[in-house]
């Protein structure tokens, strides 16, 4: 297996090395973006990844929150006090000014660095070493995620609350999560396309395809934070410019195939990572061998995580539709009795949610007799912002004097009627299941079907 | 013509192909003839449509006959167009075009069998597969580029359904509308594939985007219970079989390392004076497509984005006070619960109950006070039109307010209305409202 990739030369036959010559600009280039690149990384996501790194990082990191502070009270005159841990962003007020930072840094260290080392004509073994690095970020990040949606975890379905509320409620970054967690089918599919790209870079041979998958995928998430606003935008962006960059040495080559139809010729063998020639397959093997735990590990977890995260689910799962509703036995039409049900939510073990006409919503204490098939209930005290109240225990307070019981029944599929005495009255509701959870796949669309 | 295949023999390593593979040929050959008239890309060509008619009547018959007689479907066929799609008249007309090219592959294969290979026809077959695929994509694209497809954004009635009351391909749906950057990039990925199909130089690269678009829609639509699972499925079929003579040369470049050779086309006449000319007519059909397409979604896009009214969409009230005391959410039916300002010189009112109210609407310029008619209503509740259809104004009812706007996608009114003093504070929905931020931090404790 010879590793095939390295900058590519004009002629066809593969060139000696030592007469290799970059452009000053190709060579400025580097540095700045090999100095970037290593700061970036040194607070990335991925270098928790290399085993035992953990303490250290940390240690890093924190340097860098003292720093940014400073910067940000002193240099930048920001008015604010701004949180250090992201809590899910990943474009806080801290990361920007890391970015700020790396930014002047990289580029004080490409004039030092230009000066300091100007008769050197190529970067041709450090270019490797950045490679290494590129495909260590991206092929990790892309592995990592990658899981993170072939095993569903990443966007979870959409809970029952979130049914109930209007599509114009939710903020577009919900929308996009709650639209992926809709369909585990598609969501695996996106996470195989990301799973794609970082298994292929894990190998030399195939980069170059890895990088164009890397490439691809990348340009849709970033398009996606962008447009939804999810806060990894900066994150998504360099993953784009590292698969980029991955590409870059070959893109003469694609060019000839895809747009010029010349013959290419083979790429020839990479430049050597040490001088000494044994040692050179060494760092690949313990990449690839990182990313196989990566891969396993991402697995294993993934799929602990799902387990926790799918409990069992309780009986009747999901948001209802109050379709009818009678009181002593006359039926109560929508928009004329504020306390008419409009909605009913089965989410959360021993509980039942309730939105009125009125709009408000409401959750009960719920003891379900499957055998008797009825619903003993209990009103749950709410404080005026609609919290529960708990006790010192921590269990939710219930008001003493309120009771009803319902006597359930489910006369077809994802109908569910309830009847009984509720705050005086004698209530008969028919509730239908929504339709987002009940939609089967469909190949033949009828024509009466709406 | 078997005489001008001969001539073609000494161009390119020309050997014999393999029996699965003149098989395959023979067959795609045959179903995509049956199927190239059906869909619209068809109606470009000069009597396009008329031609489609008359083959479509052809198949009419013959879809509700195998449909009863043969296959003895319970489900009512009716031809909506007359394509293939996942309706059952689609799926009986795929049905009798697979049944009807493996017939005549048996019998072309029978007759045919000395052949070593169908050079100058995959040429023509490659021809019509970009002309079809770049005709779909380029108005798929375009529909999207001019975000017509999807109505971006969303009609203010759909930003008030409940998630949980949406199919999942409306979810597809106004997900991607949602946002009308997203669908404009969707677009142009779909834009881009078709117009590299245009020209043999960059067929690869466009086959290769338009393979990668098809599968993510097909996927959607697979994922999504989207109608067009089958047509979808067709056009991701065309890509691959534009791509399948290249996949050694790809195979080559992307994991062998090897000589990646240059491709090159046998002629498609056996004299070389005309071999460009069907290029030059498949290029030009194809800016021809790109206008009508662009002339259909400029349209489309007047049709469903009208003029949009100062203040446009739905705000929800989260403030409303009567006499100076505030009316909390969840306690008055008649509290204002959401304000519409959907088209120009109307306003709706949802209330707490759930119920809606209209108004005719004065704006200010400068949006600096309204005004506030009720409509004329009869017993029934259904406003009272005048003899040029225009809704009567009630008389003597009026409300007039000041109108604010503290901060993006805050505003305030303050007035009268219905003989009190009112004083609401709205504020955008939160999918409509300003939504691009660079800097998002967790909300500090």
């Amino acid at each position: 297996m010879v590793p095939p990739q390295r900058p590519n030369p004009a002629a066809s036959e593969p060139q000696p090395r030592t007469a290799t010559c970059w452009s000053p600009a190709r060579r400025i280039a580097f540095r700045f973006l090999f100095s970037y690149f290593i700061l970036f990384f040194l607070t990335g996501q991925e270098i928790v990844l290399i085993p035992f790194s953990g303490t250290a990082v940390q240690r890093y990191t924190e340097l860098w929150y003292a720093a940014a502070v400073w910067i940000g009270k002193h240099l930048l005159h920001i008015g604010y006090e701004f949180p250090l841990s992201g809590d899910g962003s990943g474009d806080t007020t801290f990361q920007w000014i890391l970015l700020l930072c790396y930014l002047t840094l990289a580029g004080a260290a490409t004039v030092v660095w230009s000066v300091l080392d100007r008769r050197r004509l190529a970067y041709v073994r450090l270019q490797q070493w950045f490679r290494l690095l590129l495909r260590f970020s991206l092929g990790l990040a892309l592995i990592v995620y990658g899981i993170a949606k072939v095993i569903p975890n990443q966007m979870p379905p959409p809970r029952p609350w979130t049914l109930v509320q209007r599509l114009g409620e939710l903020p577009p970054m919900r929308l996009l999560w709650t639209f992926m967690g809709a369909s585990p089918a598609y969501q695996r599919f996106t996470g195989l396309a990301e799973l794609l790209g970082g298994v292929l870079l894990l190998v030399p041979r195939t980069i170059l395809l890895g990088a164009l998958v890397g490439v691809a995928d990348m340009t849709m998430v970033l398009m996606l934070n962008l447009c939804y606003d999810v806060p990894v935008k900066i994150m998504s962006f360099h993953y784009l410019v590292m698969g980029l960059l991955l590409l870059a040495p070959d893109l003469r080559r694609l060019a000839d195939v895809f747009l010029f139809n010349r013959t290419v010729e083979p790429a020839g063998p990479p430049p050597p990572l040490f001088r000494r020639q044994r040692l050179n397959r060494a760092p690949q093997i313990l990449f690839f061998l990182l990313g196989l735990w990566v891969i396993g590990e991402s697995f294993y977890y993934g799929h602990q995580r799902y387990k926790e995260r799918h409990p069992p689910r309780p009986p009747f799962y999901g948001a209802w539709t109050v379709e009818e509703f009678a009181v002593d036995g006359k039926a109560v039409p929508l928009f004329t009795d504020p306390d008419r049900w409009q909605c009913v939510v089965f989410q959360d073990p021993g509980k039942l949610g309730v939105e009125r006409m009125i709009g408000s919503r409401r959750a009960y204490a719920l003891d379900l007799d499957v055998q008797q098939r009825t619903m003993k209930l209990g009103k749950l005290q709410q404080d005026a912002e609609g919290r529960t109240v708990r006790d010192v225990q921590g269990n939710p307070r219930m008001d003493p004097d309120w009771h009803a019981e319902l006597a359930f029944d489910e006369p077809g599929a994802d109908v569910l009627t309830l009847d009984g005495q509720w705050e005086g009255r004698r209530i008969h509701a028919i509730l239908r299941r929504m339709l987002l959870t009940t939609s089967r796949f469909h190949w033949l669309i009828e024509d009466e079907e709406e | 013509m078997i005489a001008a295949e001969a001539q073609a023999e000494d161009f390119g390593a020309a050997s014999r192909w393999h029996l699965a593979t003149r098989i395959a040929f023979r067959f795609l050959c045959l179903y995509f003839l049956l199927f190239f008239i059906t869909n619209q890309p068809v109606f470009v060509i000069p009597c396009g449509d008329r031609f489609n008619r008359f083959y479509c009547g052809l198949w009419y018959p013959v879809v509700l006959w195998v449909g009863r007689q043969v296959l003895h479907l319970s489900q009512k066929i009716s031809a909506e167009g007359c394509g293939i799609n996942n309706s059952a008249y689609g799926w009986v007309l795929f049905l009798c075009y697979v049944a009807l090219a493996v017939a005549g592959t048996v019998i072309w294969s029978v007759l045919d069998r000395r052949r070593a290979r169908y050079e100058r026809l995959h040429q023509w077959f490659r021809l019509l597969l970009r002309f079809w695929l770049a005709s779909a994509m380029i108005h798929y694209g375009l529909i999207k580029v001019i975000p017509t497809q999807m109505i971006a954004p969303p009609p203010l009635s759909v930003l008030m359904f409940r998630v949980g009351d949406l199919a999942p391909n409306y979810l597809l749906w106004w997900f991607i509308a949602a946002s009308p950057a997203y669908e404009i990039f969707t677009g142009l990925a779909e834009l881009v594939g078709g117009l590299l199909l245009l020209t043999p130089r960059t067929t690869l690269l466009g086959a290769m985007v338009c393979a990668a678009d098809m599968l993510t829609v097909f996927m959607l639509n697979m994922s999504y219970d989207v109608i067009v699972k089958l047509y979808s499925l067709h056009l991701l079929v065309m890509a691959v079989i534009l791509l399948a003579p290249n996949l050694r040369r790809l195979a080559n470049l992307f994991v062998f390392n090897r000589r990646v050779e240059r491709s090159k086309a046998p002629p498609l006449f056996a004299r070389p004076w005309p071999n460009r000319a069907p290029h030059i007519v498949l290029f030009v059909l194809g800016l021809y497509v790109i206008g009508l397409n662009v002339d259909y979604a400029k349209q489309r896009d007047r049709h469903v984005h009208p003029p949009r009214p100062p203040l446009y969409g739905v705000w929800s009230v989260e403030e409303f006070a009567v006499d100076g005391k505030e009316v909390p959410l969840f306690t008055d039916p008649n509290r204002w619960r959401w304000v519409f300002f959907s088209k120009p010189g109307s306003l709706s009112v949802e209330l707490m109950i759930g119920s809606m109210d209209a108004y005719a609407l004065d704006l200010e310029r400068g949006k600096k006070a309204m005004t506030l008619v009720k409509y004329l209503e009869d017993e029934k509740g259904t406003t009272v039109k005048d003899a040029q259809g225009k809704p009567r104004r009630l008389p003597n009812w009026r409300a007039d307010f000041v109108l604010a706007e503290p901060e993006a996608d805050a505003l305030t009114l303050e007035g009268r209305l219905e003989g009190h003093r009112t004083r609401m504070k709205l504020r955008k929905m939160a999918l409509i409202g300003r939504n691009f931020h660079w800097i998002i931090d967790p909300d500090t404790p």
